[in-house]
């Protein structure tokens, strides 16, 4: 085997800050799932949906909306997020991670809101937005495990390029007509 | 147990190297025994990783970090291991070997018929006289006891089984061969390549020559292998059989002989030698499974079991007449390992070509073969590199990092990021006596057996050799106009380049090497080493072809000698 095969390398290089360190040292990756095959966030009809899922799910569809392709909620990405959570993390690195999110919470109250689930959507934008333009980490490590568990999923084949069998490698086509970015990466 | 135990050659070791001695030995008509640590390998069932979307994985290819832990602390830092691949390597966690501490070495392993034939990278680079002239020339290690003149039909033999994609080019130092047509570059590439041959008119950029079917031969069809589909996800397994690995090609053609044997989770342990004749009786393996332990006889001996592997059997061997090891009256069994060191190069971002675009993942990069130290160049190193890289445009994982989220931030996503190149070196190890393999003098494994205790670093000449790797790659890439350029240097880790070799080398000299100019042990003349444990040197190319025809040739060589009563 083996040399590597640099050219998806160079986007898996660019993979910075999914890679963490965990306070213990141990290394993460803040990815996983696959109840993105279950629709949206719904928990068993019995129980409550937990707040922290709740955030989950509207920052998601935030960050992923509905457009002419399903959005996040539609890809199962909160279930996504819940699996992570629960199978992925620690108990120890999910609980801190949970709490982090209060982060939203303020940046909402800053916004003149009781909190994050009950402000308007203005407000959860600009919240975000503010979050965003401080470089939270709490933010954008949220909004790429949200990004992942998108382009990981079903519903992104019809937001961009699903092509596992591609047959022929096209080596040089004018953008439109390779059509969107490719979803899968080698290996 | 009342299945045979004779044979007339029995080959330790299916993947690259005994892959191809089965096959030979099959085609000429001699009953063969493979024996095979790991498990066994069916295509229609074992690419279990294949064909699997991400969302139907469990963590969408990632490795839940316990797993990692428990399982894969060494063989995680291969690039290669993830969700769908990692049932082809091996369980870090019941096979211990050992290192000094400050002497970190990363052993990659395969566990199962086809080793690491089915994870390899499939680049496939002859060597040239430069490589076989170059222990003499400059007195590092033995001198070869065979020029390319020797191997070269046999990289024809080979290479035309295997199947090699690539471009006639006419190098020196880069041997062509009886190729498939080659891949194509995309657009900045071939940019940077007519950029980079004006301003260097000593460096060449080519497609990569790479073990892909990009068309088909009869031979090749006739095996039920088929066309490179461009998925870029090979080390999945490839039910296709487009890349060439034991279990797509040189298995199949060795079964369809009806010569082959094929015993899989058997663990060859030692060679049984008899001093009446001074030959090998055969081999003592375990069962992985059953725990029993069955000795075969044979009239030859193939190791191929990997280089690290092969030597740790060698060693495991000694007897009351061998007590340093097997056939090592030289006392050489063991020393000069190397690997490629790599981890070394440049990457920059490409401001054109934002209109353009490519479908499909090209299984395959680009190669800037070695132009250090040959011809007028001369540095203050000796030996050379070449660098294997190319260009792309990244996807959601790269665009994901800008600024931004909601309907227009989605939006973006649709576009692919700037066109980003990148180069990396693959170095030429000096063969060093220091960097050599021994059996532990009290940790053992599993099985109670000695570990393989293996100390290897970088020679002051590696070093340097580093240090005009990354300014070279930078100085190059900067002069094709790219921008954003860096260059890194990285921990470079032996053993992670997946080259590991030497320990028993070939020579002329029974006093300081193992084999001799056919991979025959020199003290042991029906013991034959042909995988990387053979190289007397490492040069800078990628080395299976290299395994590939000294394992062929050598078959050719043992099979005239027992045909005329010698072996």
């Amino acid at each position: 085997m083996t040399e590597r095969k640099p050219f998806p390398e160079i986007d898996r290089l660019n993979r910075r800050g999914v890679l963490r360190l965990t306070a213990g040292g141990m290394m993460i990756l803040p990815f996983a799932s696959s109840i993105a095959a279950c629709s949206g966030a719904q928990s068993p009809a019995s129980e409550p949906i937990p707040p922290h899922i709740q955030l989950v799910t509207q920052v998601s569809e935030l960050i992923i909306p509905q457009t002419d392709t399903p959005g996040a909620i539609a890809a199962g990405v909160p279930a996504y997020i819940a699996k992570v959570l629960t199978d992925w993390f620690s108990a120890e690195d999910s609980e801190a991670m949970i709490a982090s999110w209060a982060a939203f919470d303020e940046a909402a109250v800053e916004q003149g809101a009781a909190d994050f689930l009950t402000a308007s959507e203005a407000q959860k934008v600009a919240a975000m937005t503010a979050m965003e333009a401080s470089d939270s980490a709490i933010f954008e490590d949220l909004k790429q495990l949200v990004v992942f568990a998108y382009y990981t999923s079903e519903a992104a084949t019809e937001e961009l390029n699903y092509d596992p069998v591609p047959g022929e490698f096209r080596a040089c086509l004018p953008l439109d007509e390779a059509g969107p970015a490719a979803m899968l990466y080698g290996h | 147990m009342s299945e045979t135990t004779e044979f007339d050659v029995i080959v330790v070791g299916s993947g690259m190297s005994g892959g191809w001695a089965a096959k030979e030995f099959c085609e000429k008509g001699f009953k063969t025994l493979v024996l095979e640590r790991g498990r066994s390998i069916d295509p229609m069932t074992d690419y279990v990783g294949e064909n699997v979307p991400p969302w139907e994985m469990e963590f969408r290819g990632e490795i839940h970090p316990d797993e990692i832990n428990q399982k894969y602390p060494r063989q995680s830092k291969c690039y290669a291991l993830n969700e769908h691949t990692k049932t082809f390597f091996i369980d870090d966690s019941e096979n211990p070997y050992s290192h000094p501490e400050d002497q970190p070495f990363s052993w990659i392993r395969g566990d199962q018929v086809g080793g690491r034939s089915l994870m390899w990278a499939r680049q496939t680079y002859r060597w040239s006289d430069i490589d076989f002239e170059a222990n003499k020339k400059d007195g590092h290690g033995v001198d070869w006891p065979i020029r390319y003149a020797d191997l070269a039909p046999w990289y024809d033999h080979c290479e035309r089984f295997v199947g090699v994609s690539g471009s006639i080019e006419n190098l020196p130092q880069l041997p062509d061969g009886p190729f498939l047509p080659p891949m194509e570059m995309n657009c900045v590439e071939k940019d940077i390549k007519a950029k980079l041959e004006s301003a260097f008119d000593d460096r060449k950029m080519i497609i990569g020559r790479a073990a892909h079917l990009t068309e088909p031969t009869e031979e090749h069809l006739a095996l039920g292998r088929g066309a490179c589909q461009n998925r870029a996800m090979c080390q999945r397994g490839c039910s296709f059989g487009a890349f060439f690995s034991s279990v797509s090609a040189t298995l199949p053609a060795a079964r369809r002989t009806g010569n082959l044997t094929l015993v899989s989770d058997s663990h060859v342990v030692s060679l049984t030698y008899d001093p009446e004749t001074g030959k090998a009786t055969g081999v003592r393996a375990l069962n992985r499974v059953t725990r029993e332990t069955t000795e075969y006889t044979a009239r030859v001996v193939f190791l191929c079991a990997s280089a690290l592997a092969s030597l740790h059997i060698l060693l495991s061997s000694a007897s009351e007449e061998m007590p340093n090891g097997f056939a090592n009256s030289s006392g050489a069994l063991g020393l000069g390992i190397m690997d490629h060191h790599f981890r070394v190069g440049a990457s920059g971002t490409h401001p054109g070509f934002k209109d353009r675009y490519y479908t499909g993942r090209r299984p395959n990069g680009i190669y800037i073969p070695r132009f250090r130290n040959i011809g007028d160049d001369q540095q203050d190193f000796v030996r050379g590199y070449g660098f294997q890289g190319g260009a792309g445009r990244g996807s959601w994982r790269s665009t994901s990092r800008q600024k931004g989220f909601g309907a227009d931030y989605k939006a973006s996503l649709r576009t692919p990021a700037d066109w980003t190149f990148g180069i990396g070196g693959f170095g030429e190890m000096l063969p060093q006596d220091s960097n050599r393999v021994t059996l532990h003098p009290t940790k053992t494994d599993a099985w109670g057996l000695p570990q393989l205790h293996i100390e290897c670093s970088l020679s002051a000449n590696d070093l340097a050799m580093r240090e005009d790797m990354a300014a070279t790659a930078k100085a190059m890439l900067e002069a094709a106009g790219l921008e954003n350029v860096s260059s890194y240097n990285a921990d470079p880790m032996p053993g992670l380049g997946i080259h590991e070799m030497g320990g028993a080398r070939m020579g002329h000299d029974p006093a300081t090497s193992v084999l001799g100019k056919f991979n025959q042990c020199h003290d042991v003349q029906n013991v034959f080493v042909t995988d990387g444990a053979a190289m007397s040197s490492s040069a800078c190319q990628n080395p299976s072809i290299t395994y590939m025809a000294l394992t062929a040739r050598a078959a050719d060589y043992a099979a005239t000698q027992m045909r005329e009563g010698q072996l």
